[in-house]
């Protein structure tokens, strides 16, 4: 029985051995083991702008194309240097992509390029902002006349029976866009037909996007100026963050009405203090979504819907105090 | 098991040796081929980095033999240009092609692709310019260059990204390198250790039956025989010796076993020979006791000498003073020792009354040289002698019978010699009164007198008395040629 004992030990003993080199001996994680073939390859090219909104965007057009056993790379990013819009749509091309998402506008060039694009057998998708002119598969986005109705109904509200007021509207894009077209004849007619006989000036403006700070030298020249508008509308997120600084900067908040562009924390965050009025907020989850199923709607049956209109809402303090409130219970 | 017990002592020697070996020898290969193992991964580490700048560098000496070639249409160029897109085609042949859900491998792929267009965009450059197509080849080298520009910059983006990553692997590898340092030497230790025991286990598994066998050899040393067989439990070398000890120790045992009855026995035959010998001693001395009371034999004889003396019959008085004396002397000397000198005077009397009785039919004749009479001998020795050579000797001869006596003195030895010229004696017959087969009717009645001693208790007084220095023979040529019985007796004993 003891020798038994003994030659247990000393076989225990081994084999812990053994075990401890077994151990600290396992291989290191491979990272190609998690990954895994996909389909397609699609890019989603924004114009420029790594903004918060866009961000969830491609997260959830990436999530959807793993659903589809697709990847969606956010084309562009990650590299020494940086590309324009149409730089990005090029070597897109050449580098031969299933599938392109991109946030267009009615550029003459971007219209050809996407055409080229389009006749070598690519498909695009326009997102947020279109090219109606290209040969694009399809356009998912907001309806900008309804994005128009639903500023001026804000509008109306906040002037609250006032007849005379100045609303000054940023052009994402272009001044004269055919988008910033469409949202102010939304808002002029809301205002005719909700206030006939009132005299609120309308007026849009554009930022000249020469430099990568010119949104926010911009807003500072605004609110340091004597012309400030009654009521402003900023629509893009960065232009969002830069107007309501600046008008805390220079201690004008409250003598504007800023309604801005989509819904992080710390916009709502502003909107909950009433910094900002309201803001506008288009569902990023479902423009990711609706862009990836468009492409794969165009491979699956050779054709897809054009437009693919998301869902959109102002939020104004009480609203943004609820969805904070059920984020914090949520984490 | 059964295996191991029969194997030989040297081969279980050896296989302890070579398994305790094998034991380190394995855990050294698993060592050697972990910290192996690390080593390569630590190789491979930077060699994605590596490849990539190889193929930025040969990407740019691409360029740079094309734009040579467009520019001079240099042949040397050309082969370059077509060496270096093989080597870029080979290379890119290694990047990833397929699209996965990585974006290192995407990004693998836009490079892949890109220089794949890129390819075919130089290709179509040099057509344009073998062809002379002067416009079509500058709008096409603008947009490879630029073409080019992108794919450098992919290749720095990811080789920068991978460095990173890599430079985090590295480290990660560093961590557990030294760790895996520690780790081995603790298990090779622990190993050591462990060999050890296995060795020193099995070395007193195969040592233990040894010193069972030397302690027990060591108590057969001191005496101690009865202790118990010792257990085989091997079929080696020391299982033999052992089971040969065991064998051994019974034999020893068995053997004193024997021995102790036989003494017991011997002892026992002794005890009952000499009471028997004393029976009969006993029953002869009642017997003599019994026939006459000698004193009352003495004072009769020695009345009737002085009757005879009175009456003046000294013939007669003569032979009652010697037949008194010759009893006096057998009562009184029969179990003490004497000289030589009293024996020869028993002789006279002895023969006196053989004389008075027998006549004249032999005739006695005496020797003596006076140096040796006063040897010590024992009693009644010579006398039997005599009388024996009258008993066997002479009696039954027709012609005169003669008997002599002669002590004499020679090279340091007393030699006493009773010679007859009788009967004769045959060699068995010697041989046979020599070693005590033969006895001599002691009541016989036809003798004068007779103490009932016979030669062979004289012989054998004789050797006792002289511790077996003294030597008596019997010489005879036959019969008819008459008989010597010649003693010699140690002249030193009486020195000394």
């Amino acid at each position: 029985m003891k020798k038994i004992i003994i030659a247990g030990t000393i076989a225990a003993l081994l084999m812990l051995g053994i075990a401890a080199i077994v151990f600290r001996t396992r291989p290191l994680e491979d990272r190609n083991e998690s990954m895994s073939a996909c389909d397609r390859h699609y890019v989603l090219i924004t114009n420029g702008e790594n903004s918060e909104f866009w961000d969830r965007v491609y997260q959830s057009a990436k999530a959807e194309g793993l659903a589809h056993n697709v990847y969606v790379e956010m084309f562009g990013s990650g590299l020494s240097m940086t590309y324009s819009r149409d730089e990005l749509l090029k070597i897109a091309r050449q580098a031969s992509v299933d599938g392109i998402i991109v946030e267009a506008d009615e550029d003459a060039t971007t219209g050809k390029l996407i055409d080229e694009i389009v006749n070598e057998g690519i498909p695009v998708v326009t997102a947020m902002r279109d090219c109606y002119s290209s040969l694009r598969q399809s356009f998912v986005g907001v309806n900008h006349y309804d994005t128009g109705v639903l500023y001026g109904q804000k509008i109306v509200s906040l002037l609250d029976g006032k007849q005379e007021a100045r609303v000054l509207v940023i052009a994402e894009g272009k001044a004269g866009d055919v988008h910033e077209n469409l949202v102010l004849l939304g808002i002029r007619e809301t205002l005719a037909k909700e206030m006939p006989n009132c005299h609120v000036q309308v007026d849009s403006d554009s930022i000249s996007r020469t430099s990568s700070f010119a949104e926010e030298e911009y807003y500072n020249t605004l609110f340091m100026g004597e012309d400030l508008p009654d009521i402003l509308i900023c629509q893009d997120a960065v232009g969002t963050i830069c107007a309501y600084q600046s008008a805390v900067d220079h201690n004008q908040v409250g003598s504007v009405d800023i309604i801005g562009f989509y819904d992080s924390d710390t916009i709502l965050s502003e909107v909950q203090k009433g910094v900002l009025t309201a803001t506008l907020s288009i569902d990023a989850e479902q423009a990711g979504r609706a862009c990836v199923d468009a492409l794969e709607d165009y491979y699956a049956y050779g054709y897809t819907n054009e437009y693919n209109a998301l869902s959109m809402a102002l939020i104004g303090a009480d609203r943004a105090e609820e969805l904070l409130t059920e984020e914090v219970t949520e984490e | 098991m059964k295996k191991l017990r029969s194997m030989s002592l040297q081969k279980k020697i050896t296989s302890n040796v070579v398994g305790a070996l094998l034991i380190v020898l394995a855990v050294n290969i698993v060592m050697m081929r972990v910290l192996s193992s690390i080593n390569l991964k630590i190789e491979e580490v930077y060699t994605g980095n590596v490849r990539l700048n190889e193929l930025d560098d040969t990407l740019g000496s691409l360029e740079s033999n094309l734009e040579t070639y467009v520019r001079t249409k240099s042949s040397d160029a050309m082969e370059s240009y077509f060496r270096d897109e093989q080597a870029l085609r080979d290379l890119l042949g290694g990047l990833n092609g397929q699209a996965v859900d990585d974006p290192e491998l995407i990004a693998e792929k836009n490079i892949r692709s890109l220089s794949e267009t890129y390819l075919d965009l130089t290709a179509q450059i040099i057509q344009a310019k073998r062809g002379r197509n002067v416009q079509k080849y500058a709008e096409l080298a603008e947009e490879a260059s630029a073409l080019g520009n992108t794919i450098h910059v992919y290749i720095d983006s990811l080789n920068n990204e991978r460095f990173q990553v890599n430079s985090a692997t590295f480290g990660q590898l560093i961590g557990r390198w030294r760790a895996q340092e520690g780790t081995l030497q603790f298990v090779l230790l622990a190993v050591m250790v462990a060999a050890l025991l296995v060795v020193i286990f099995m070395t007193s598994l195969i040592i233990k039956p040894l010193k069972d066998l030397a302690s027990a050899a060591n108590e057969v040393a001191a005496g101690n025989l009865e202790q118990e067989a010792l257990p085989v439990r091997t079929r080696d070398e020391i299982g033999i010796v052992t089971e040969a000890f065991n064998q051994m120790l019974e034999s020893i045992r068995r053997y004193i076993r024997q021995i102790r009855e036989n003494l017991l026995r011997e002892q026992e035959l002794r005890e009952r020979e000499l009471l028997m010998e004393s029976h009969l001693k006993d029953a002869r001395l009642k017997y003599l006791q019994a026939q006459i009371d000698p004193h009352f034999l003495f004072n009769t004889l020695n009345a009737a000498a002085q009757l005879a003396m009175m009456e003046g019959a000294e013939k007669t008085e003569e032979l009652l003073d010697n037949t008194a004396a010759f009893f006096r002397y057998n009562v009184r000397r029969n179990d003490k020792d004497t000289t030589l000198r009293d024996e020869v005077g028993l002789v006279d009397n002895f023969i006196f009354i053989s004389k008075v009785r027998f006549g004249d039919t032999f005739v006695f004749e005496k020797n003596i040289d006076e140096s040796v009479l006063n040897i010590p001998v024992p009693s009644m020795m010579l006398q039997p002698l005599i009388e024996n050579s009258f008993k066997y000797g002479i009696r039954d001869l027709v012609r005169q019978g003669r008997i002599e006596l002669s002590v004499s003195r020679r090279d340091g030895w007393a030699e006493i010699s009773v010679w007859d010229n009788g009967s004769g004696m045959t060699e068995e017959r010697i041989a046979a009164v020599l070693s005590g087969q033969w006895e001599s009717a002691s009541d016989d009645r036809d003798l004068p007198v007779s103490n009932g001693v016979g030669i062979w208790n004289v012989m054998e007084r004789l050797r006792l008395y002289f511790d077996g220095k003294s030597t008596f023979e019997i010489n005879s040529d036959g019969p008819g040629t008459g008989t010597e019985i010649l003693i010699r007796i140690p002249l030193r004993t009486e020195e000394e």
